[in-house]
């Protein structure tokens, strides 16, 4: 078992770090509760959630939030589970593209697990934002925390690789969501250091190169890493 | 049937001509590849690659109950993975 993370924060840093998954964790808390009521609405009445993007940087102009109403859920709920609003859609991936009826079980099997899932990580995230260290099971409870918020900020900022920089004013959004973004890489360092070795034959199930080179990135030659290995 | 990853739902048609995934780390999808099926680093480093550059990859394979979970698996954390059919 590995030690403790040992967090250092300023009281500002970890204040969002205590509202922000608390909000997200309401608006799912309301979508859970909603069951087969119907649409759920946007449901983002918190301040950094499902607020209003047009002070953004977005370039494209779209209605992102509050447009439930104009926007075509990205697959059909099942009946007895709850509809997911546009800017959570991120949480909730289709499983199946082009076979409504797999979906349809998919969703009634997987949704309230994976509503859980999202809702016990922001809770342990908004709940630990103070503590002075972290175990293994915490840490990873704000990782994916930290990537829920993410996920909701950058479908409401409408986040994509063509934002441009302007001189126009930054929104409060905008910057948690950057800082978000820092602070989950040193959480993904810091566990990646704790995972176990890799599995012996795990890369062989999944064949090389199926579709030839990467198109880009930075790779590896072949050379052992420095420092990798026993 | 096998698990294929993309970096998120396509809607414009810029996105679907050079998919992206500007919302999901680029380490942070590597680390998951290599925690949920215990592949090498660079393994998972290749494929985290190929869903970024290319908008899909194909990241697991097994039976249908098998790639079920895994497609679970990675819903619960935050990446866009579907189920589709082996030979195509």
């Amino acid at each position: 078992m590995p030690g403790g993370c040992v967090v250092r924060l300023t009281s500002a840093e970890r204040s969002l770090l205590a509202q922000l998954p608390k909000e997200l964790e309401d608006v799912l808390s309301a979508v859970a509760s909603a069951g087969d009521a119907g649409p759920a609405g946007d449901g983002g009445a918190g301040v950094g959630l499902g607020g209003d993007a047009s002070a953004g940087g977005s370039s494209g102009g779209d209605p992102v939030v509050g447009a439930e109403g104009t926007e075509t859920p990205a697959f059909p709920p099942a009946e007895g589970t709850p509809a997911i609003p546009p800017s959570l859609k991120r949480l909730f991936p289709p499983a199946y593209t082009g076979d409504d009826d797999a979906e349809r079980s998919y969703v009634a099997l997987a949704r309230a697990d994976l509503l859980a899932h999202h809702r016990r990580a922001l809770h342990i995230l908004s709940e630990t934002a103070s503590a002075k260290s972290l175990d293994a099971e915490q840490l990873q409870g704000w990782l994916t925390a930290l990537n829920d918020v993410r996920l909701v900020l950058g479908t409401v900022l409408d986040i994509s690789e063509e934002v441009e920089v302007t001189d126009e004013p930054v929104s409060q959004q905008l910057i948690a969501y950057y800082y978000l973004s820092g602070l989950q890489g040193e959480v993904v360092e810091f566990l990646a250091g704790w995972l176990p070795d890799p599995v012996p034959g795990a890369d062989d199930q999944i064949p090389d190169d199926p579709w030839g080179e990467p198109l880009g990135g930075l790779r590896w030659d072949g050379t052992p890493q420095p420092g990798a290995g026993p | 049937m096998m698990v294929a990853m993309s970096p998120g739902p396509a809607s414009a048609p810029a996105e679907v001509e050079r998919p992206n995934d500007p919302i999901n780390l680029m380490v942070y999808v590597t680390f998951v590849f290599q925690k949920l099926f215990g592949y090498s680093k660079e393994k998972a480093h290749k494929l985290m690659l190929d869903v970024h550059y290319k908008g899909r990859a194909v990241v697991s394979s097994g039976a249908r109950e098998r790639a079920e979970l895994d497609v679970a698996r990675l819903h619960q954390h935050g990446l866009w993975a579907t189920m589709e059919q082996s030979g195509t």
